[in-house]
Order: structure tokens, then C-alpha cells, then sequence
């Protein structure tokens, strides 16, 4: 899975799957962030 | 992660998390419980305090208040005028008093902090419940 980097703050943002979040934040001991969007 | 709600692929994630409204933001532990969420539009200057607001409360809710209370600190020294930063001050209160069990770290890290510098606010009246009712 492809993880894309928001270089004005550093959250690196990740496809909309949360068990591969979730599996991420486990290893890593980080929070998951979720950001529930409609396009403009 | 990224969620767009207009996508039918997205359906089980925005039913599970009962998300009704965009923007919408949620803080979640590795196990998938919800440990914060914002909703509504904030500017950037507000966001991000609110999103470190966010790590805080989370770091709190895991009962790691050594890291909470720095993280609230840290939103009182570089955003004090955020409008988090109330919270943030009786929140470091709590997570302070939690790690030394000293009264005064949460009565006198209230008073030193909310009663002087955030009076007016719903954090201030949140540890008022010995005063006489505040008058506005």
C-alpha cells in the first residue's frame, strides 16, 4: 500500500484502509488520524 | 487516512464511524476506538493547535498522562491564544496533579493559568464548582 506525504505538516495520509492503518499504528505505536472529506 | 465520503468504496468505513458531515476528523487508537473527533471548517492558524488538542486527549485517554501533559503544554506555549488553548490549560492541570498527586499542581495550576489568563470561558466555569456562580 502507497502512503503519500502532506509536506506542510509532516501526516503522512494513507488510502482509506483501516486495517492497513490500523496494522501501521500497531507497529509503530502511532495514532491513526481520519480525515472524512467530500470533494470540492 | 484520507476518506472521501462521496465514494461508494468508502460506505462501511462512514457507516461504522456514524459520519453524517464533512469536514469531519478522528483521532483513533491502533485498535480502532475513537479517542477524538472535530468536525466544521478551522482556519489554519486554529488548526493546527486543534489537531495537537487532539494528540493530547488522545495520549490522556491511553493513560500515558506524562506525554499528555507535554503535549498540552505545548499547545500553551506556542498557540496561547488558540481558541484550544483554554482546555489545554485545564487539561495540563489534571494531567500534571495525575502524575504528582499534588493538590496545588491542579488547584493552583487552575487558578494560575485559568483564572487569569482564560476567565471567560467554559473551561474556567469547568472548575468552579466550589466558587459562587460566575457572573459574566
Amino acid at each position: 500500500m502507497n502512503a503519500s506525504t502532506d509536506n506542510t505538516n509532516g501526516i503522512v495520509w494513507w488510502p482509506a484502509d483501516l486495517d492497513a492503518a490500523q496494522s501501521e499504528a500497531a507497529s509503530t505505536g502511532k495514532l491513526i488520524l481520519v480525515d472524512f472529506f467530500s470533494p470540492t | 487516512m484520507k476518506v472521501d465520503t462521496t465514494d461508494d468504496a468508502n460506505t462501511l468505513i462512514v457507516e461504522r464511524f456514524r459520519q453524517i458531515w464533512t469536514p469531519d476528523l478522528r483521532i483513533l487508537a491502533a485498535d480502532g476506538y475513537e479517542l477524538d473527533a472535530f468536525q466544521g471548517y478551522w482556519s489554519p492558524a486554529e488548526f493546527t493547535p486543534r489537531l495537537l488538542l487532539g494528540r493530547a486527549r488522545a495520549l490522556a485517554r491511553l493513560h500515558d498522562e506524562p506525554e499528555a501533559e507535554l503535549a498540552y503544554e505545548e499547545i500553551l506555549r506556542r498557540f496561547p491564544r488558540s481558541f484550544v488553548a483554554p482546555e489545554a490549560a485545564y487539561w495540563r492541570a489534571v494531567m500534571r496533579y495525575k502524575n504528582t498527586h499534588e493538590p496545588d499542581d491542579l488547584l493552583g495550576g487552575w487558578s494560575r493559568t485559568l483564572h487569569t489568563q482564560y476567565p471567560d470561558t467554559q473551561w474556567r466555569m469547568s472548575q468552579a464548582w466550589s466558587e459562587p456562580p460566575l457572573r459574566w
